[in-house]
C-alpha cells in the first residue's frame, strides 16, 4: 500500500507527495507528457535530443549538474514513445536544491548553439553505439514501421535516422520547449521523509511563478485496425537468425491490457512458459525465445521474439509457433498455470515498489495514464482474471491478421 | 530569479547492521528484517569463482544447478518454484559465486523447498547440458561482433595473463568438457565452498531455524581452502589494438593491477578516481563526452579482489577518434598529476561521494550490500566513519599524489577494439 497526497498549483502543475520515513534520501521526479509520438515525421528523435538539452543549463542557472552534485545528488532521465521523465535523487537535507533546479528548467532553458551542437554529437554517438553498431541494432526501426502504418509509434525514440538529428536547429528546439515543457503538461512527485505542509510551501516557493503556458492537446493519427498478416525478412550481418512477432494489444491500463500482460507471461516468460518449453526445451528449434509487452500508452504490442537454432528454418518456426498459439487458444489455462503467472506478477510488482525512486516514477506515470491511486488497485485487476477472460482476450489478440512478423536472416553463412 | 538554496554537507550516515546468526563457527547468516515490505531475498555465497576454477566449467555448473535431479526434470522444478511466485538467479564472479532466491514472504517455505531439493540433488542431465553449451556457443559468436566485448575480454586476458582466468577462450573450448566434469565441480568445489548467507525479509524466528537446517549439508561439508595467494602483478606497459574493419565505433579498455579497500591508499585513490572518471562531472566525462563529443560515455573505476584489485578506464568512441581518445585520456592523467585541483572541484567530488554513500544505503537490499562489502575484507561498519572522515579531509595535494603514484603510463595496459 503506497500512501501519497496530491495537490495542484494554479498554473496547472500536478504535485504528488509520498512520505517515506526510513530513508535519508529525497527524490524529485518530473514527468513531462511528451514523447517520441509527439514528434513530426521529418523531425524524429527530437524528444530524446531534448531530454539531453535539459541538462545543458536553464535560463537562470548555467550549470545543472554542478549544483546538484555539490548537494550530493544524482540526476538522470529517460524518453519513451509516450513520455519524458526526469529524476533527481539527493540527501533529504538538500531537497531545495533539486526543486530550485527543476523549477528553473521548467521555466526556460538557456538555449545556446554550443549546447545544441554538443548534445547533437552525443546523441548521434548514442545512436551509433546502441543501434547502428550493434548486431540486430535496427530491428525496432524496421519492426515499428511494419506494425504501425500511420501512428507515430512507427519510429523509435532514438529517431528514424542520424540525419534528422544532425540538422535540428535552435528555433525548432525553442518551439518544442514552448509547446511541451510547461506546468500544465507536467507531473511532479516528491518522495522522502518530509511533511505535507513543508512540501506544499516549498513547491509553491519554487514552482508557482512559472506561467501555465499553452495546454498541449494531443491529436495523433489513429492507427487503423490491422486486418492482415504482415511479414518482412531483412538480411543483416548477424551470427544467428532472429524473429519478432508483434501482436496489437490494448494501451496501458485499458480494457484487456492486464489480460494481454498475462498472456505474454503464459506464452513466454521464463523456462516454464509455453513457448520456451515447446520450442526450446522439447523441440530445440530456438536457442532463445520469450514474450513480453511494450507497455505503451496507446495501442501497444505484444512481442514474441528470439533466435533460431542453427538448423531451423523460418518456415519451420512459423508452422510451430502458429500451432502452439492455436493450442493455446483452444483450451483455457488450468487454474494452476494461471495462479503461477499471477503469483509471479505479484512478486515482481512488490519488488519494483521497494525503493523511493521507483515509487516516485510510478506514481507520476500512473497519474498521467489513469490516476496515482491505481498503483494500489492494479493488482486486483490481475488477480481477478479468470481462465475464461484470459482465453477471450487471447482469441482477440493472437490472431494472424493482428500480427506483424519480422525475420532477420543472417548474412554470415 | 530565486536564490540558490544553501547546501548542507553530510557528516554521518546511520547504517543498519544485520543480525548475525552463526550457522557454524565459521559460517554466518546475516539477516535484515525491516523495510522489505512483503518481499524476501536469500543469497547463498560460495567462495569459488572463475579465477580459481575454470571459467567455462564453473559457469556451466552453476547455470545447471536447478536443471534437473534423478527424479525431476528442469521443467517440473521450475514449475514448482514459479507456482509460488519465486525467482532465482545464479552468478559466477571472479572469486565468489552466489545463488539468489526471491519471492514474497508468504511463500517462503513453498519456494525454498523445491530450490533446496533441486540444488542438493543436482544431476546435470545430458540434454540440458547440451542445450546450454549450444546456447553459450551462440552467445559467444554474437559477442565476438561487439567491440565492447572484444576489448573487455582482451583486457582481462592480458591483465590476468598466466592464470587460468587469463587464458584466451575460443569456440572449441566449449566442446572440451562434459557433464561428468560438472558433477566433479559440483561435489568437490561447489558443495564444499559455502561461505555465508544473507537474508532480507520479515520472516519468523522458526523460519530461520528451518532455514539453518536446510543449509546443514552445505555447512557440514564446507572445507575448501581458497587459493588466497592470488595477487597478480603487472609491471609492463602494453598496447593491444584489435581492428574490426566495418566497425563504426571502437571500444577502449585501459588499466592496471592495483589494490582493494584494505590498502591504506584505497580511500584516497577512490576519491581521485571519482574526480578523474567516476561520476558524471568527471575530468574524463567533461573532456571526452561534453567537450569533444567523442563518446556517449566514459568512466573509470577500481574493481576489488580478495587480495588485490584492478583499475580500469572504459569507453566506446567513434572509430576515427580512437587514438585521439587514448591521447586525450593520457593528457587528462598528466593534468591531474601536474596541476593542483581547485577547491571548488574538490568540494564537488566530496559532496558527490558523500551523497552516493547515502544513496547506496537506501533500503534493506542496499544496506545489506554495504555491510557485506566491509565484511568480505574483514572490516565492519565502522569503516564508513573512517571513510567519511577521509573523504571530508581530502586535499588537492593528496589528489595529485594519488595520480602521480598510481596513474603512470609505465604499467598501464591499453586495449582497443574496433
Amino acid at each position: 500500500m503506497i500512501d501519497f497526497d496530491r495537490f495542484t498549483l494554479s498554473n496547472g502543475l500536478k504535485v504528488l507527495f509520498h512520505k517515506s520515513e526510513n530513508t535519508p534520501m529525497a527524490v524529485v521526479n518530473v514527468l513531462y507528457d511528451v514523447g517520441a509520438k509527439d514528434e513530426l515525421e521529418n523531425r524524429t528523435g527530437f524528444a530524446h535530443l531534448f531530454e539531453h538539452l535539459m541538462f545543458g543549463g536553464s535560463v537562470n542557472i548555467a550549470d545543472f549538474d554542478g549544483p546538484l552534485q555539490l548537494a550530493g545528488g544524482q540526476s538522470n532521465a529517460f524518453t519513451s514513445n509516450d513520455v519524458t521523465n526526469y529524476y533527481d535523487v539527493l540527501p533529504a537535507v538538500n531537497l531545495e536544491t533539486a526543486l530550485w533546479l527543476e523549477s528553473d528548467r521548467m521555466l526556460s532553458l538557456a538555449f545556446s548553439e554550443k549546447s545544441l551542437k554538443v548534445q547533437k554529437d552525443v546523441v548521434v554517438e548514442e545512436f551509433k553505439q546502441r543501434y547502428l553498431n550493434q548486431p540486430y541494432g535496427d530491428v525496432w526501426h524496421v519492426l515499428r514501421k511494419l506494425a504501425y502504418l500511420k501512428h507515430p509509434y512507427q519510429w523509435p525514440t532514438i529517431g528514424e535516422n542520424v540525419e534528422q538529428i544532425e540538422t535540428a536547429n535552435l528555433d525548432e528546439v525553442k518551439a518544442f520547449f514552448n509547446k511541451h515543457y510547461n506546468p500544465q503538461n507536467a507531473i511532479l512527485c516528491i518522495a522522502g521523509n518530509f511533511d505535507l505542509t513543508e512540501i506544499k510551501d516549498l513547491v509553491n516557493k519554487y514552482f508557482s511563478h512559472i506561467p501555465p503556458g499553452e495546454k498541449y492537446n494531443r491529436s495523433l493519427v489513429l492507427e487503423p485496425v490491422q486486418d492482415e498478416y504482415r511479414t518482412q525478412t531483412i538480411e543483416r550481418d548477424v551470427p544467428n537468425n532472429g524473429f519478432y512477432y508483434a501482436f496489437k494489444m490494448p494501451g496501458k491500463f485499458q480494457e484487456g491490457y492486464f489480460e494481454a500482460d498475462l498472456i505474454s507471461d503464459a506464452l513466454g516468460r521464463g523456462k516454464t512458459s509455453r513457448l520456451y518449453q515447446k520450442l526450446k526445451t522439447e523441440l530445440n528449434l530456438v536457442s532463445e525465445i520469450s514474450a513480453y509487452i511494450l507497455g505503451s500508452h496507446d495501442t501497444g504490442l505484444l512481442i514474441v521474439s528470439g533466435f533460431l537454432s542453427d538448423n531451423t528454418s523460418f518456415v519451420e518456426l512459423e508452422e510451430n509457433i502458429w500451432e502452439l498459439i492455436n493450442d493455446f487458444l483452444i483450451a483455457e489455462l488450468d487454474k494452476r498455470e494461471l495462479t503461477k503467472i499471477i503469483n509471479k506478477f505479484q512478486t515482481t510488482k512488490e519488488f519494483s515498489e521497494i525503493g523511493v525512486l521507483s515509487r516516485a516514477m510510478a506514481l507520476c506515470e500512473y497519474e498521467l495514464i489513469k490516476s496515482a491511486e491505481f498503483i494500489n488497485d492494479e493488482f486486483n485487476h490481475y488477480n481477478k482474471i479468470t481462465p475464461k477472460s484470459l482465453n477471450e482476450w487471447s482469441k482477440k489478440i493472437l490472431k494472424k491478421e493482428n500480427c506483424s512478423t519480422l525475420f532477420i536472416q543472417s548474412k554470415i553463412s | 530569479m530565486i536564490k540558490q538554496p544553501i547546501i548542507n554537507t553530510i557528516q554521518h550516515v546511520d547504517f543498519q547492521a544485520p543480525n548475525k546468526i552463526n550457522l557454524t563457527d565459521n559460517i554466518p547468516l546475516f539477516w535484515l528484517k525491516e523495510d522489505a515490505g512483503m518481499t524476501f531475498k536469500l543469497d547463498l555465497v560460495f567462495k569459488t569463482g572463475s579465477i580459481d576454477a575454470d571459467v567455462l566449467r564453473l559457469n556451466a555448473a552453476f547455470s545447471l544447478l536447478f536443471a534437473g535431479t534423478p527424479l525431476k526434470k528442469a521443467n517440473e522444478i521450475n514449475n514448482e518454484i514459479d507456482l509460488h511466485g519465486g525467482f532465482y538467479n545464479v552468478e559466477v564472479g571472479l572469486e565468489e559465486s552466489a545463488i539468489s532466491v526471491f519471492g514474497l514472504v508468504m511463500n517462503f517455505e513453498k519456494i525454498l523447498k523445491p530450490i533446496f531439493e533441486a540444488f542438493y540433488n543436482a544431476d546435470f542431465p545430458l540434454d540440458e547440458f547440451e542445450q546450454l553449451i549450444k546456447a553459450r556457443k551462440q552467445k559467444f559468436n554474437v559477442n565476438q561482433q561487439k567491440v565492447s566485448y572484444i576489448a573487455r575480454r582482451a583486457f582481462m586476458e592480458s591483465l590476468f595473463e598466466g592464470t587460468s582466468f587469463g587464458r584466451k577462450i575460443t569456440i572449441d573450448d566449449f566442446d572440451k568438457f562434459n557433464r561428468l566434469d560438472l558433477l566433479n565441480i559440483y561435489h568437490n568445489l561447489i558443495i564444499k565452498s559455502f561461505d555465508f548467507a544473507t537474508l532480507i525479509g520479515d520472516v519468523e524466528e522458526n523460519q530461520i531455524q528451518d532455514l539453518s537446517q536446510s543449509l546443514k549439508r552445505l555447512t557440514d561439508n564446507a572445507d575448501y581452502n581458497i587459493n588466497s595467494d592470488f595477487a597478480p602483478d603487472r609491471l609492463n606497459h602494453k598496447v593491444i589494438y584489435l581492428e574490426k574493419e566495418n566497425s563504426v565505433q571502437s571500444a577502449i579498455r585501459m588499466g592496471k593491477i592495483l589494490f582493494n579497500k584494505s590498502h591504506e591508499d584505497y580511500i584516497s585513490f577512490s576519491f581521485m578516481n571519482t574526480l578523474f572518471g567516476g561520476y558524471f562531472g568527471s575530468r574524463l566525462m567533461k573532456e571526452i563526452r561534453e567537450e569533444k563529443g567523442y563518446s556517449y560515455g566514459i568512466g573509470s573505476g577500481l574493481v576489488q579482489l580478495r587480495n588485490s584489485g584492478y583499475f580500469f578506464i572504459s569507453s566506446e568512441v567513434k572509430k576515427e577518434h580512437r587514438q585521439a581518445t587514448i591521447d586525450a585520456i593520457d593528457n587528462e592523467v598528466h593534468k591531474l598529476q601536474n596541476i593542483v585541483v581547485e577547491k571548488d572541484e574538490l568540494m564537488m567530488v566530496k559532496n558527490y561521494m558523500l551523497g552516493q554513500l547515502l544513496r547506496g544505503s537506501d533500503g534493506p537490499f542496499a544496506m545489506m550490500d554495504r555491510f557485506i562489502s566491509t565484511y568480505k575484507f574483514g572490516l565492519d561498519l565502522a569503516y564508513f566513519d573512517q571513510w567519511i572522515e577521509k573523504i571530508n579531509g581530502m586535499s588537492p595535494e593528496l589528489v595529485q599524489e594519488m595520480a602521480k603514484k598510481y596513474l603512470s603510463n609505465d604499467n598501464m595496459l591499453i586495449v582497443s577494439a574496433g
